[in-house]
Parts: C-alpha cells; sequence; structure tokens
C-alpha cells in the first residue's frame, strides 16, 4: 500500500484554496509572463519600423563617412559592402536581427565601436543620476511632506506647499543650469559638468553627479511631499491615531510606527510613476551636465543613420523601461495586497 | 556640411546667466594639479585640460571627420608636419627628395624611433601603414593615398614612395592623418584593429591612458616622441563639452583651462579674467553654386548674388566679428592666398539690381537655398535678407545633415547650397576637392566640365616642387583661376580658432592647420 503524505500546500491545493504567499508568488509570476509576452513583440516590432524609417531617411552612411574628399561612388560602394548596406533592406534587418539574438549588437558605423560596449559604458551614467535622485526626492520629499502635514495649517506647512507647487514646474535642465552657476560657478563646490566613473573614486564620482541628481529630483521630491502631506494629514486624523495619543504612546512612535506607514502608499506610487520618467529627464540633463549617456548617443546615432547603434539602444531602453514598469507594478500590487490582507 | 565652429546659440537665457555669474566671480581658473607621473617628465609638468571635439575615431585610417586631425595629433607622429602657416617641414622624416621627374620620392627617417608600445618605428612600419590605409575596406583615406602606386623601403631610416603621375604635393599630405603612423603590432590582428578606435599606439607628444566617448580623454607625455623637449606639459585631457554655454562655465570653474569658444563669448571670458588667442585657420564658410542650373546658368546671376552679400555684416552677426571676409578658399598669411582677389566682390547692392537687370531679371528672380544645419539657421536667414533686398527672392530648404553628402556631392541635385569646409593639409587636394571635374565639392560635376583653363592650372600645380622660386605664385594663380573662371563657390568668411585660456597656461601656438602644443606651459 503506498502512502500519500500530503504536505499543507497540497492539502490546500487539493480542497481548491491558495495559501496567501503562494497565490501572490503565481500573480507576480504571471505578471513577469505576461511583461515577456508584450516585451518580445513591442521590440520586434519597434526595431523593425526604425530599421524600415532609417532606409526611408535618404540618408547614407557610407557617404557621410567618407565625406568631402572620399565620398566617390566607387569608395560609397566600397563601404556599403563593408557594413552590409548593399543587401535589401529586409535582409540586413534579418542579419541585425539573427546577430541580436545571438547577443551581438554589431558596431557603429561611425566610430567603430562595439554598440554593447557604448550602451554598457552609459547605461550606468543616466542610472546612477536616476537612483541618486530617487534617494534624494525620497529624503527631501519625504521630510518636506512629514514636517508640513504635523505642521499642518501653520506657516511651515503653507510655506512647503507653495515651494513644492513652484518646484513642480520648474524643468530639470533649468535647475540644473542654476545649480552650475550657483555650486559650480560661484563657489566652485562641484564640477560644472562631465562624468567619472565610481572606479575613479567615491568622492570624484558623487561630486559629478550630485548637480544632475539633485536637480532631477527637484520635481520629484515636491511631488512626494504633496502627495505624503495629504495622505499624512488624513491618516493622523483617524480614529486610531487619536487613540495611540490618548493611551500616551510616545508622537515619534505613533508617526513612524503607525501614521507614516499607513500614509506612504500614494507616495510610492508617485515615486514609481516618476522613476522612469526620471531615467528620461536623465537623458535631457546629459546635455546641460555634458554627460556621456545614453541620450547623446541616441541623438548622434540617430542624426547620422548609425543603424546599429540606434537598434541596440531601442533594444536596452525598450526593455529596461518595460521590466522597470513591471518590477513596479508587481511591488505596488505586493504592497497594497499585503496591505489588504493585514488589514482583513 | 556643417562646420565645427563654435556656433553663437540661442540659449539666451543660459548665456546671460553664466556671463553674469562669469563677471562677477573674475577670480580666474584654479590650477591643475600634476599628477606624481608628471614628476618624472624631465622638467614637464602641469596639466592641460582642452575643451575640444573627441574624434569620431582614434584610428587616423578610420577616422569620418577632418576634425579629427588636431586631436589625432596628440598621440600619432606624422611622417611630415606643417609649420605655423601651414608649409611641410620634418617630422618623423627628417628630410625628403625627389627624383628627377617627380614621380618617386624618398624619405629618411630619424634613427631610433619606437611606438608608445616598444614596436620600432622604421620604414617597413611606414609601408605597413601605407598599405593598411590604401586596402583596409573601411579606410577613409584610401582615395587620398591612391597616388602612392609603390613603397619600397631601402633601409630601416630610408623609403621611396613610387607615384602614379608627379605630385610635388605628397609632404602636404603626409602631414595629416594619411601620414600619421598606426604601430603596426597594433593593427597586425583583426582584433587590433578593432580596438584601434578607443585605443591608439601612435608616437605622438603623448599617450592615451583611458578615454570615455562622449566625454574625455586622459593622455600622458609620451617620452619617446621625436620632438618630446618640446612638450612641457606631463598630463593632458581632452574634454567635450556639448553646449557652448556649458564651456565658460566649466573655465570658470578651473574644470578646463584652454577652452574653444565662439565668438559671442569673447567678451564674457575677457570680463572673467581669461586670455584669448584668436587664431586664423582654413575653416571658411562658402555657398556652393551650380552653374549648370538656371537662373545660374547666366554669369550675371552669379556675379549678381556675389555682389549682394554683404560679407562683413555676416562676419559680424555669425561670428561677432572674429572671422575673416573671404573671396577665396584660403586665408592671408597661407601660402596660397591670391592677392589678386583680396576685394573681389566688394558689397555693391546696385550693382547687383543692375546685373540682374542685364541678366533679363529686372524685376527679380526666385531661387532655392539649401540649408543642411537644421539647428541653426540663421546664416541662411541674413542671406535670404540680403538677397531680398537686390530682388532675389530666397526660399530657404532645410535638409537633414546626414543627406547633404549624398544630395549635394554625390547626386549634385542641389542647386544653391549654404556648405563650409575646414581646409585640407594640402591646398591642391583642397583646390582639387573643390573645382577639379572629378572633385565630390564641384557641385556641377555631371552634366558640365571644368574650364580647360581651371583643369589645366590644377594639373600644372602638382608638377610644381614646394622648394621652387615660383611655387607660390603659381599657386596663388591657380587659386586665382579657379576662383575667376569656375564660379561654383561664393566664398563668405573664414572662421579662426578662438580659445580662451587660463593666465597659468602659456605659449599657444597659432597653428593654421592643425593645432600643436609645442612649447606651451602650464604653471602651477
Amino acid at each position: 500500500m503506498t502512502v500519500i503524505s500530503l504536505t499543507r500546500g497540497d492539502a490546500a491545493d487539493a480542497a481548491g484554496v491558495v495559501p496567501p504567499r503562494r497565490r501572490r508568488g503565481r500573480i507576480a509570476l504571471s505578471r513577469i509572463g505576461g511583461g515577456l509576452a508584450v516585451l518580445v513583440p513591442i521590440v520586434f516590432l519597434s526595431s523593425f519600423i526604425t530599421y524600415c524609417l532609417g532606409a526611408l531617411s535618404d540618408s547614407n552612411p557610407a557617404a557621410t563617412i567618407l565625406g568631402q574628399d572620399a565620398a566617390t561612388p566607387a569608395a560609397v560602394a566600397r563601404l556599403d559592402k563593408y557594413l552590409g548596406l548593399d543587401h535589401p533592406l529586409i535582409v540586413q534587418y534579418w542579419n541585425w536581427l539573427v546577430q541580436a539574438v545571438h547577443g551581438n549588437l554589431g558596431r557603429s558605423y561611425f566610430t567603430q565601436i562595439p554598440v554593447s560596449q557604448s550602451i554598457s559604458q552609459r547605461f550606468p551614467v543616466d542610472l546612477s543620476i536616476a537612483i541618486l535622485a530617487v534617494i534624494l526626492a525620497v529624503l527631501i520629499g519625504g521630510t518636506a511632506g512629514t514636517v508640513a502635514a504635523i505642521r499642518r495649517g501653520g506657516w511651515l506647512d503653507r510655506g512647503i506647499t507653495a515651494v513644492c507647487s513652484a518646484a513642480s514646474t520648474l524643468p530639470a535642465f533649468v535647475v540644473g543650469i542654476i545649480l552650475v552657476v550657483l555650486f559650480a560657478v560661484k563657489i566652485h563646490l562641484f564640477p560644472a559638468n562631465g562624468y567619472v566613473g565610481p572606479s575613479a573614486g567615491l568622492g570624484d564620482w558623487l561630486s559629478h553627479v550630485i548637480l544632475p541628481s539633485l536637480a532631477l529630483s527637484v520635481a520629484a521630491s515636491a511631488d512626494i511631499a504633496r502627495q505624503l502631506r495629504t495622505s499624512l494629514v488624513q491618516v493622523l486624523d483617524q480614529n486610531y491615531i487619536v487613540g495611540a495619543k490618548v493611551r500616551g504612546l510616545p508622537y515619534r512612535r505613533i508617526l513612524v510606527r503607525h501614521a507614516l506607514r499607513n500614509a506612504t502608499g500614494p507616495a510610492l506610487v508617485t515615486l514609481g510613476y516618476d522613476f522612469p520618467q526620471m531615467l528620461a529627464g536623465a537623458v535631457a540633463l546629459e546635455v546641460v551636465f555634458s554627460l556621456p549617456g545614453l541620450g547623446q548617443l541616441l541623438i548622434e546615432a540617430a542624426e547620422t543613420r548609425d543603424i546599429p547603434v540606434v537598434q541596440g539602444l531601442l533594444l536596452v531602453i525598450s526593455t529596461f523601461v518595460i521590466v522597470v514598469n513591471l518590477v513596479i507594478n508587481t511591488t505596488l500590487n505586493w504592497l497594497y495586497r499585503a496591505g489588504d490582507e493585514v488589514g482583513t | 556640411m556643417r562646420l565645427r565652429s563654435r556656433a553663437a546659440r540661442n540659449s539666451v537665457l543660459i548665456t546671460a546667466a553664466l556671463a553674469l555669474s562669469l563677471a562677477a566671480a573674475a577670480c580666474g581658473s584654479s590650477s591643475p594639479t600634476a599628477s606624481s607621473a608628471a614628476l618624472a617628465n624631465s622638467g614637464a609638468s602641469g596639466t592641460l585640460n582642452w575643451e575640444w571635439e573627441l574624434p569620431t575615431s582614434w584610428d587616423p585610417v578610420t577616422s569620418s571627420a577632418g576634425w579629427d586631425m588636431h586631436v589625432l595629433g596628440l598621440v600619432y607622429a606624422s611622417i611630415t608636419t606643417l609649420d605655423p602657416a601651414g608649409n611641410p617641414g620634418p617630422g618623423l622624416a627628417t628630410s625628403w627628395k625627389y627624383a628627377p621627374g617627380g614621380k618617386s620620392v624618398t624619405f629618411t627617417l630619424r634613427p631610433g624611433l619606437k611606438f608608445t608600445d616598444g614596436t620600432p618605428l622604421n620604414a617597413q612600419a611606414v609601408k605597413e601603414n601605407i598599405q593598411r590605409g590604401q586596402t583596409q575596406q573601411n579606410s577613409t583615406i584610401a582615395s587620398e593615398l591612391s597616388v602612392i602606386s609603390k613603397v619600397v623601403v631601402n633601409s630601416p631610416t630610408s623609403f621611396t614612395f613610387d607615384l602614379s603621375q608627379v605630385d610635388y604635393q605628397l609632404p602636404y599630405l603626409l602631414a595629416g592623418k594619411d601620414g600619421m603612423m598606426v604601430s603596426p603590432k597594433a593593427f597586425a590582428a583583426k582584433a587590433g584593429v578593432n580596438s584601434l578606435p578607443t585605443q591608439p599606439v601612435g608616437a605622438g607628444p603623448f599617450r592615451l591612458t583611458s578615454y570615455v566617448p562622449d566625454s574625455h580623454a586622459n593622455l600622458v607625455r609620451n617620452p619617446g616622441y621625436w620632438d618630446a623637449s618640446q612638450i612641457h606639459i606631463a598630463n593632458f585631457t581632452v574634454q567635450d563639452i556639448t553646449q557652448p554655454e556649458q564651456i565658460l562655465a566649466a573655465l570658470e570653474s578651473g574644470q578646463v583651462n584652454v577652452a574653444y569658444i565662439a565668438g559671442n563669448q569673447v567678451a564674457a571670458a575677457k570680463a572673467a579674467g581669461f586670455k584669448i588667442a584668436v587664431i586664423p585657420s582654413e575653416v571658411v564658410n562658402e555657398l556652393d553654386i551650380q552653374t549648370t542650373t538656371a537662373p545660374f546658368t547666366n554669369p550675371k546671376v552669379v556675379e549678381a548674388i556675389n555682389y549682394a552679400i554683404n560679407r562683413q555684416a555676416i562676419v559680424q552677426v555669425q561670428a561677432s566679428g572674429y572671422g575673416t571676409v573671404a573671396y577665396q578658399p584660403f586665408p592671408q598669411g597661407f601660402v596660397g592666398y591670391s592677392s589678386q582677389l583680396a576685394n573681389l566682390y566688394p558689397y555693391n547692392p546696385a550693382k547687383a539690381k543692375q546685373l540682374l537687370a542685364q541678366a533679363g531679371y529686372p524685376n527679380g528672380v526666385k531661387i532655392t537655398l539649401t540649408n543642411d544645419d537644421t539647428a541653426d539657421t540663421s546664416l541662411a536667414e541674413q542671406i535670404q535678407g540680403q538677397l531680398a533686398q537686390v530682388g532675389i527672392t530666397a526660399s530657404i530648404k532645410d535638409i537633414p545633415e546626414d543627406t547633404s553628402t549624398q544630395f549635394l556631392y554625390l547626386d549634385k541635385t542641389i542647386p544653391f547650397a549654404i556648405d563650409g569646409t575646414a581646409g585640407r593639409a594640402s591646398p591642391v587636394e583642397m583646390l582639387d576637392v573643390l573645382y577639379s571635374q572629378q572633385g565630390l565639392m564641384n557641385v556641377d560635376g555631371k552634366t558640365s566640365t571644368t574650364t580647360a583653363a581651371v583643369s589645366q592650372a590644377l594639373s600644372q600645380i602638382l608638377t610644381v616642387p614646394l622648394d621652387s622660386a615660383g611655387y607660390p605664385s603659381a599657386l596663388q594663380n591657380t587659386v586665382a583661376t579657379a576662383v575667376q573662371d569656375d564660379p561654383i563657390h561664393i566664398w563668405l568668411y573664414t572662421n579662426p580658432r578662438i580659445f580662451a585660456y587660463s593666465p597659468s597656461v602659456t605659449g599657444i601656438p597659432y597653428d593654421l592647420v592643425q593645432q600643436r602644443w609645442e612649447g606651451v606651459r602650464v604653471a602651477g
């Protein structure tokens, strides 16, 4: 006789009831699967459309590379062959796709630098600025929102609200210019522009990314502060907060362990939606701070129809945006479900 | 074709904010710090931080911009070098001698030369470099080197170029990218060729130690450079700052101590305590005009346009006065500058109207002006305004920059366009590109033939030895013939290289063609 041992989960499954943790796991997995199902056709279609648009643009990379001195028809034909541009469009695209699937994004027509090398060098620039901006936004916005809420109606609250309203309308590049004038030109505290990686020294790296990150964090800080203030004011009016006060719990404990925990949801949602925009904002700030990021690479590649670079960037950026959105949505979903379950 | 000149941008807010802050904080830049490595460099010291555009490739064979020569010259030494006035002189080669008849030339190299990777720089290395430039599939210098039919190694320090035609201009050519020597060890394998765009190995005044594309390049002095005794800078960085407005901020914050600026930034830089060097260059703006397309088929229309353009006003508006009115491709001071053309078309709108009437257009004429610099249309608009004053209605057609080579030079389908050129090491090469039948910038090309006088002059000048007494006048006559007989280019103005630099930097040379750093010192 075979003895079948049912574990707790199996028993629950057998009874048709899935435990919450496993259910959440399944939901997360299905979301990841869904995300991938969206990612693959988007990347495929967008890369094909980009290729076609490049072909329709009338530009001739070989002629541009050879320039005023050397772009004779024979030299252009030779370089076309070397670059693989002598094939029909569909063959060119297929060749690129096959190489890309095998992890080879090719080389820039103009610089001869491998596309993967260019992207891996530049992506950390934008990412580090965006991540540092998120940290600064949480610190600045979180502090300002909390102070405004606990000083509700006072001059500090009104002052913070007014500053936030103004700050949220300021484009990051304007803030960037102001910061350069103040901190680089006037008091020489930070470099005006340029970038060095963390390998050159953490302090040196931080001095180069702090101003762009600060510029990028201003609008997000204002958003977080306003959201947090509104929700915290509501939470602080709740009966359980009043009860906690009546019971004599220390105010700091009430604020941190009870009020803030329940008031951060909307601010987190804002942050979740702001992060991909921050990445795009980092691209815009590259111009102001002369940062060697993806944005400059993309602009140059698009201007010269450097197709391998444009395609490589498209692949990486679209993948990144979809994955980040997926992670944020899954995390927020998990947070809310956790909250609901605790609430029930 | 967009020129690499520091154009004034329209970011008034940015410029104003930075100019104000610079004026207020006029206190000089902070001194760069010399590394300990610098101290070992036999008296060389300091760091020169140069704001300049980084190259499209660090490989001279695949570099796709003539402008790259300025930066490539930091890591590569050339067979010859150009003196400040643009005349060829000794470089890696101490001398050269043409065979009677001018169809071969023998060069003598300095003894004991080495690349920075230790590979000997001898005649065999030169041969391998020339062959790579001629045969590598993606070479951008193959056509220029095609005049060399054979390289003969006579000894480790002597080699002979057999030429496909008499060409006394070769020493000029070998001072530019064509003559920049790359270590053969670096391009012996395919992997080496692939790494050259980011990891150059040359024998120039400096050696590249790190490079971040679109950001900066760090270099250290190369003690093995043939003219190392004239290199007094221990460390060198090239920093590429995209926004002109940010360059002044970088100067003021001490990030760079020599910066390439636009004419409209000179006053702010001076107010902030920086020195200014206005260095004449061969960069020149012009209009291409297809004399095979109506109404430009009538020479009087072309002449009318020449008289209708107020070049001095253009220099004032486009370059804040820092430029020189031009009626020819070469600047004053260069051996090819023709004094015959010094004031060829003085601004004269009345005469322009009269010429138009004589051409059969008493009530004006409509034309299209093509502009490929869509980021800055101010020059096109200014020319449009000047032409309108004499009755020529020019509509501006903007095209993407990356299509201009195809349409303007290859298809030759653009009748009237704003263009420019950054000059060439060889003046005859420049004239050839501009005026010869096969020259890409000869926009008439396909449907007409270059006049016999111009063709003959261009062929003839190749046969004149550079050291002959008659060379300057022969070259100047060729320029005058080409400009007057074949008016397919309306020359506008030359753009100087304007540097704003810290008082701690001294000795910046005024090189017409390629910026060099011999004799420059950085204090502190």
